[in-house]
């Protein structure tokens, strides 16, 4: 039987909010949920760990039903937003902590304990407070911490939120090279879009505590289920128009006075729409083909490229371009092209 | 891909220590009803018999209402107001400034406020007596021709709450002037305020939410003064608790005693409304720890030396009292002219102390001890236990544990009396009507400790494997270590200092240090009574000395390398 290594149904009713949530990850994976504040992504990440219990549903972990276990027998770790480092522990003992409420023997454990300050660059802080360590060597305890039991599924909350950037582009690296290294299966929170991409093998987006698409990056990224998935993750431009499929081409009417005309783009029957383009997505040169009319209202130099907001009638669109493209100014009437490989619709609601 | 099951399971198990249940809700229940029966069997005493109203409105009518109304007011407002005026100057020192010693008088401060009052009494008679100290100093000036003979009356009962509560003002008003950023009294100056202009529009309203809670509270306790009006008001002085205790054991007169608690209880929920208002917004301060700067005698000349006379003053008027009683203790036969010996202590252990004070002193400090450890043992379990718990059984549950502050403690010791007087041992009755004491105190103390300790830890460790009582063990326990550790001294200090419930309750079977101390002040037996009055400064240092070690110890350990 192809069973996955975890599955989650689990529901919980609170007076002004409904979390319902389906999902099965694989071993090994780094799995995401994003959304907004207030989505559920924590109350989702509690009801694994067993913090919370959920009112309906259950959760099965590499075959074993977890619904009704106290989090202490779950063998699921979780590094907290907040860290929750054992203020009256050393670094060491907190990282020893999970190995002694196990009952290991103190050489194992002792053994454990260095390895793991060693993956984590921490031998040198071991006897350490934990008051007395920067932020980033907060976060580092707290996943050497986590680890030290050897859970099954490590769960994070945020872990990177109280960071500069600098340092979370750092340790985002050192947890993907670690956790590709050990091949513990991770779920991490996070509302940071950017994090969510490069970390995960899949992600889910969740709204209203429930979980509106999940997949790879890409998949997501390229092909949002609705508007909202689309605005959350990364920028998009979404421009009302109607779509009409006439044989051989498809028309697309975004006003009165524009209108494209696509190759036959079969999967969308005729309706209302919005048509979705990322920034990246739009070509002023180079492309052959239908153009829209845009007036230039806004340009930004942003270093590696130009960030430009043009008009289409009464809609704004917000389209980034190569350096290349150095004689444009605001006010400027030029013709955008979109490639059609790249054109979504999302059905308007 | 399969799912393991299709069918959606019910689920119905809690996490096993989060969870509530009914034996919690019968333990809050049962707890209040040992709150809360007392008092309405007072109340229903009053408002119930026959002629009830007419009772009530005979007393409220009557001069000795008006004049005791007038007098406890007027004594308690004068005695916050002054607390807090002679607090302030030092407040400022202590806010403002780093000195030597600073730390070691903010712990001796807490002192004063842990002896019982009657030690107080002891130390106003033997230092501000017709024959004390203050006048003997005053009789080596001739040319000042004047001598301090108020002890007994409205100025000696006013001295007295002041030295009771001067300390305390003045640690807590210290600590909300250290919270204030000091960069608020920067950015006043270079907006063009002078020190006056900055004093007045930015510190004082800053400070004003603690001043109004701190004279609120110093008021209540002044309004409801027991045992230092017993011993100095005389017939003219009485307040509300005095005439209860003097109806119920002078004149046998239950009744009346029940009609005037009654009475005091409306008037005291008329103040603490007050109250709570203002201790709603004085938590409103921020919440700012800054690193103040040193006092140097080098840098600030005038600051030092204000400060310095500051102090001199503070202790000749208001701490040399203690301090009397301490050195009188070892002076045999009370003079100070005799030398330094063990006579005073010496004669706790004679028949004419057994006689006096009705029990020989072994079992006196035993029967203090022993209630006191049961006590703050019991307080201390059933304050942690309520304050830990996550949800709340009942509506507006803090509310009705903090409660008992607006009810006085002779109200209290007679519905105990009333419930279970003819039943129960005394010491049990003294046991129960100072768990009710105590618990308001301790159980916001704890209360506070426990909400300030992040529930993420417990649930790391939760994650981790620790099951509850690991959970309790390793992680809960050290952290709230400290504050358990004071709380348990509080709850000591409390118990021992009480004179009320022993009074009312002991019925001369239970004899504690404070009831020894009122019968030897009652035959004039002061050498006794000032070795006794040491020993318990002395139980009150061992207590606060054990503390300060288990916070320091901590402090430590957390500042390690």
């Amino acid at each position: 039987m192809n069973e996955s290594f975890l599955v989650i149904q689990l529901s919980k009713l609170y007076p002004e909010f409904k979390l319902q949530v389906e999902l099965e990850i694989e071993k090994g994976e780094f799995f995401s949920l994003i959304g907004p504040s207030g989505c559920g992504k924590t109350t989702l990440l509690r009801l694994i760990a067993g913090l919370e219990s959920p009112d309906r549903g259950f959760l099965y972990l590499n075959g074993r039903n977890l619904t009704a276990v106290p989090p202490a027998n779950r063998r699921v770790g979780l590094v907290f937003q907040d860290y929750a480092l054992f203020p009256h522990l050393t670094v060491a003992e907190n990282v020893e902590y999970g190995l002694q409420v196990q009952q290991i023997p103190s050489s194992k454990r002792k053994e454990r304990v260095r390895e793991l300050l060693s993956v984590f660059q921490l031998e040198a802080l071991a006897s350490r407070q934990t008051q007395q360590l920067s932020g980033g060597e907060r976060q580092r305890v707290a996943f050497a911490r986590a680890l030290a039991p050897e859970p099954l599924l490590l769960l994070m909350d945020e872990p990177f939120s109280a960071l500069d950037y600098g340092l979370r582009q750092k340790l985002q690296k050192d947890l993907g090279r670690i956790q590709k290294h050990l091949g513990f299966t991770v779920i991490f929170v996070t509302h940071q879009q950017e994090e969510a991409l490069s970390l995960s093998d899949r992600l889910a987006v969740m709204q209203e505590g429930r979980v509106l698409q999940f997949g790879t990056p890409q998949e997501i990224y390229e092909k949002p289920f609705n508007s909202f998935v689309a605005e959350f993750l990364g920028d998009a431009n979404l421009i009302p128009c109607h779509l009409e499929q006439l044989g051989e081409k498809t028309c697309i009417d975004i006003n009165e006075h524009d209108r494209l005309e696509l190759p036959a783009l079969p999967g969308y029957p005729s309706g209302n729409y919005f048509l979705m383009v990322r920034p990246e997505d739009f070509q002023l040169k180079g492309l052959k083909g239908p153009a829209l009319k845009a007036r230039i209202t806004v340009l930004e130099y942003l270093g590696f490229s130009y960030r430009m907001e043009a008009s289409i009638g009464q809609y704004r669109i917000k389209v980034l371009i190569g350096k290349e493209i150095a004689d444009l100014k605001v006010g400027l009437e030029i013709a955008v092209r979109i490639n059609p490989q790249k054109i979504r619709f999302i059905p308007q609601e | 891909m399969n799912k393991p099951v299709t069918k959606e399971t019910r689920v119905k198990t809690e996490v096993p220590f989060l969870s509530v249940n009914f034996i919690q809700k019968f333990i809050y229940l049962i707890f209040l009803m040992a709150f809360y029966l007392p008092v309405l069997l007072v109340l229903a005493k009053a408002f119930l018999t026959r002629n009830a109203f007419a009772n009530l409105g005979q007393f409220v009518t009557s001069p000795l209402f008006v004049h005791t109304l007038s007098f406890s007011a007027q004594e308690a407002f004068l005695s916050a107001g002054l607390s807090l005026l002679l607090a302030l100057p030092g407040a400022y020192f202590f806010g403002r400034y780093q000195f030597p010693g600073k730390k070691i008088m903010r712990s001796i401060m807490v002192l004063p406020f842990m002896f019982p009052g009657i030690l107080v009494v002891l130390g106003m008679i033997i230092f501000y007596g017709n024959n004390g100290i203050f006048n003997h100093l005053v009789q080596g000036m001739p040319w000042l021709n004047w001598k301090f003979n108020h002890l007994y009356g409205f100025w000696g009962i006013v001295l007295a709450n002041v030295i009771y509560n001067f300390t305390f003002c003045l640690r807590m008003l210290g600590e909300s002037w250290q919270r204030i950023d000091p960069k608020l009294m920067e950015a006043s100056k270079l907006l063009g305020a002078g020190p006056y202009s900055t004093w007045k529009r930015i510190t004082l309203p800053l400070l004003m939410p603690t001043m109004a809670y701190l004279f609120g509270l110093v008021f209540l306790y002044s309004f409801l003064s027991f045992t230092v009006v017993l011993v100095l008001g005389g017939y003219l002085y009485k307040t509300f608790e005095v005439l209860i205790y003097i109806e119920y054991n002078q004149k046998l007169n239950f009744n009346q005693a029940t009609v005037i608690a009654t009475v005091q209880t409306l008037i005291l929920a008329f103040f603490l409304s007050i109250q709570t208002y203002l201790s709603r917004r004085s938590r409103h301060l921020g919440d700012y720890s800054p690193v103040l700067p040193k006092l140097s005698r080098r840098r600030n000349p005038v600051l030092c030396s204000l400060l310095i006379s500051y102090l001199i003053l503070a202790t000749f008027f208001l701490i040399s009292p203690f301090v009397a009683v301490l050195s009188r203790s070892f002076y045999g036969g009370g003079a100070l002219e005799n030398t330094f010996n063990f006579k005073n202590y010496a004669m706790l252990f004679s028949d004419q102390f057994g006689f006096t004070v009705g029990q020989d002193f072994i079992t006196v400090l035993g029967t203090s001890i022993g209630i006191a450890v049961l006590v703050a043992l019991i307080t201390l379990i059933t304050a942690y236990w309520f304050a830990r718990s996550r949800s709340r059984p009942f509506q507006n549950i803090d509310l009705w544990f903090q409660l008992p502050l607006g009810i006085s403690f002779l109200t209290f010791a007679f519905g105990v009396l009333m419930v279970a007087g003819r039943i129960l041992p005394s010491w049990i009755l003294v046991v129960w009507a100072q768990v009710f004491i105590t618990f308001p105190l301790i159980y916001s103390q704890l209360k506070t400790a426990r909400s300030e300790l992040p529930e993420s830890l417990l649930e790391a460790a939760a994650t981790l494997g620790a099951g509850s009582w690991k959970i309790f063990r390793s992680v809960e326990f050290p952290l709230m270590k400290r504050a358990i550790g004071t709380a348990f001294s509080y709850a000591m200090a409390l118990s021992l200092g009480d004179l009320t419930a022993v009074l009312v309750l002991g019925r001369g079977d239970s004899i504690t240090i404070p009831v020894a101390i009122y019968r030897l002040i009652g035959h004039y037996q002061f050498t006794e009574a000032t070795a006794l009055g040491g020993i318990y400064i002395l139980i009150a240092l061992l207590l606060l000395i054990g503390f300060e070690t288990v916070n320091h110890r901590d402090s430590k350990k957390m500042s390690r390398q």
